[in-house]
């Protein structure tokens, strides 16, 4: 039996009206976004997301860049954020901090209990989700065995071998703290507070500096091809993922220590869907989630519940007091571009 | 028809350089535009030059011209943009000159291979030379299978480096008002030249260059104020030893947050670029020039 059609002119285009003005919504509304800084690492968008995005059934929109020009971007839209979460080091958190434009994390981050204090810095305002490790890298086909030490790297057999990172990109620390605990005779984790001796140290080094980079990738590619022997520093997000991949690159793992860059992550003040911004950090902190990190980034997870993937390990990391670094930062920058990078 | 003839006839009424023009109208989208997107900004930056944390003050001036690091790097963006320019002119003059003379599918090709080039991102090209210029790229293999050189040298972080991405960058820039100028020579001019007795030599000085250099004005000032302000190239062929004027600038705006830095370094090199563009300005309508 035949059903005549009672859809009156006026009926169809009010529901093509609705339906066109509502759809959009309704296919938003399913998957909802957000907006996150961070760094520019190889295995964040292609590894980790999409497991936080298929488990959380959200879209992570992602800009990748230093932390300093993400604070920046963060500061320019303090009126109106667009960013929900930002993963920034922990020196530029400090002033992301002072400035106001990150909130503290909620009780909600239900793995935030299984993190130790002192990867929750300024009573949980941000949170280590990994610490990568810092010392330098060098390319395996000129140096097999690696270096010993830090020091090694002023043997005047590596005239013109060596690329480093500039002032501007936290890594740059570590061999800024080498050179200042070679000076001074102390432990990494006390000679930061020297560092002016550092540069000293530092501008010894200039004959086998071939270029003082702030283009990370560039210098990387530089080091993999044997144009120089070592890149001091980029960390080991870079340098090990690279090794996995088959490069001819490793971590340095000099006797003076590793340092642990520290990776945080934190919620925008005022960013728009905090939800998914919390759902995100937990789930950076979850402990299988926490493996994966392990196993993608070469950096040690913060959540003392996780159980290393098998052949994954990692030495005592030195941490720096980031806060001192964060507060001498300019000074360092100054100092390192006129009397270790300029001609 | 009188009247006609007569308007034909009459000296016409001297003009007030003052006098509003009609035509000037068809300009007004552009100028909208460029009020928007480059007169604003600039004075704002022009303002933020003068403003420190405590209200008007001349610090970064004084920070930028007082201190011989600042001096030196103002020294290098300028030394840049000398060389990059006198570069692209003697090997664009030459380039142009032939781009103009010859017809057919050979000026075709020549277009293609200056102008292509320009359709490639900078970021890109510049990666590509530091490829070419790795100890195992193709300049090496190049020099060394010649018998140039023994073994590799090092090509890239150099200031070889820097003058030859530069060049590669901007070269385009010289060619195209060059180009634009040598298209309307007379050739009869060189013929006359020559057959009053004049050499190549005496033909091009006397006849050519003068007639061709409103487009070596242009091309040169175009090339310069592009290179003294060229951030990317500089940045990634030979980083932080070579610090130029929109390093400072970035480093000043991204990284130690000393906007008065940042912008007194711009309004230094906005006044070179204006200076150099009024100065070219007033040679083209120089004797010698365009003067009508």
């Amino acid at each position: 039996m035949a059903y005549k059609t009672r859809l009156s002119r006026r009926t169809f285009a009010a529901g093509s009206l609705v339906a066109v003005t509502g759809f959009p919504n309704i296919v938003r509304g399913q998957t909802r976004e957000i907006f996150v800084g961070g760094p520019a690492s190889p295995g964040l968008t292609d590894i980790l997301f999409p497991v936080i995005e298929r488990k959380h059934n959200m879209k992570i929109l992602f800009e990748g860049t230093n932390s300093l020009i993400n604070l920046e971007k963060i500061r320019a839209n303090k009126a109106r954020p667009t960013m929900t979460v930002t993963m920034m080091d922990d020196p530029v958190l400090v002033l992301a901090e002072r400035e106001k434009v990150i909130r503290k994390l909620p009780a909600d981050i239900t793995n935030l209990a299984d993190i130790p204090a002192a990867a929750k810095p300024r009573d949980a305002m941000w949170v280590n989700w990994c610490q990568p490790m810092c010392s330098f890298s060098y390319n395996t086909r000129a140096l097999p065995q690696g270096l010993a030490s830090y020091n090694d790297a002023w043997d005047r057999k590596f005239r013109e071998r060596i690329i480093m990172i500039s002032m501007r990109i936290t890594q740059a620390v570590a061999p800024l703290v080498a050179a200042a605990a070679y000076a001074t005779k102390k432990p990494l984790d006390q000679a930061l507070k020297e560092w002016g001796a550092g540069i000293e140290r530092l501008k010894e080094l200039r004959p086998n500096v071939i270029q003082v980079s702030s283009n990370a990738p560039q210098a990387q590619q530089l080091l993999e091809t044997g144009e120089c022997d070592l890149y001091m520093a980029p960390d080991s997000r870079t340098t090990l993922f690279r090794k996995a991949q088959g490069a001819p690159v490793d971590q340095g793992m000099p006797k003076e220590g590793v340092l642990a860059m520290p990776a945080g992550v934190a919620l925008v003040e005022g960013g728009p869907n905090q939800d998914l911004g919390v759902a995100f950090i937990n789930e950076m902190l979850n402990p299988e989630t926490q493996a994966l990190i392990a196993r993608t980034f070469w950096s040690k997870p913060t959540n003392a519940k996780t159980v290393l993937p098998q052949g994954v390990s990692f030495p005592e990391l030195v941490a720096l007091d980031w806060e001192f670094f964060a507060d001498n930062r300019n000074a360092m920058i100054e100092r390192f571009e006129r009397e270790v990078s300029s001609r | 028809m009188t009247l006609a003839r007569d308007n034909l006839t009459m000296p016409a009424a001297p003009v007030s350089r003052w006098q509003f023009d009609a035509k000037a109208l068809i300009a007004a989208p552009g100028l909208v535009f460029m009020a928007l997107a480059f007169a604003v900004p600039v004075l704002m930056l022009v303002g933020d030059s003068f403003v420190d944390s405590e209200g008007l003050s001349l610090a970064g001036y004084r920070k930028v011209l007082g201190d011989p690091y600042y001096i030196g790097i103002i020294g290098n963006s300028l030394q840049l943009a000398c060389i990059t320019t006198a570069v692209c002119l003697a090997i664009g003059y030459p380039a142009a000159w032939a781009l103009a003379r010859i017809r057919g599918v050979w000026q075709v090709i020549l277009f293609a291979l200056i102008f292509l080039p320009l359709t490639v991102s900078i970021v890109v090209k510049t990666f590509g030379l530091t490829i070419m210029m790795r100890r195992d790229g193709i300049i090496n293999f190049l020099l060394v299978n010649l018998g140039f050189i023994e073994r590799p040298m090092r090509l890239v972080f150099t200031e070889f480096s820097l003058y030859f991405g530069m060049v590669n960058v901007f070269l385009p820039f010289m060619i195209l008002p060059l180009y634009s100028v040598m298209r309307m020579l007379d050739p009869r001019l060189l013929d006359a030249s020559a057959s009053l007795g004049a050499g190549p030599l005496h033909t091009f000085l006397r006849v050519t260059l003068p007639l061709t250099m409103p487009g070596v004005i242009a091309g040169g000032t175009l090339v310069f104020s592009i290179s003294v302000a060229a951030y990317v190239t500089p940045g990634l062929l030979v980083g932080d030893r070579f610090m130029t004027m929109s390093q400072v600038m970035a480093k000043a705006y991204l990284n130690i947050r000393d906007f008065q830095l940042g912008a007194s370094m711009a309004v230094i090199m906005l006044v070179i670029s204006a200076a150099l563009i009024l100065a070219s300005s007033y040679l083209v309508r120089a004797p010698g020039g365009e003067k009508r």
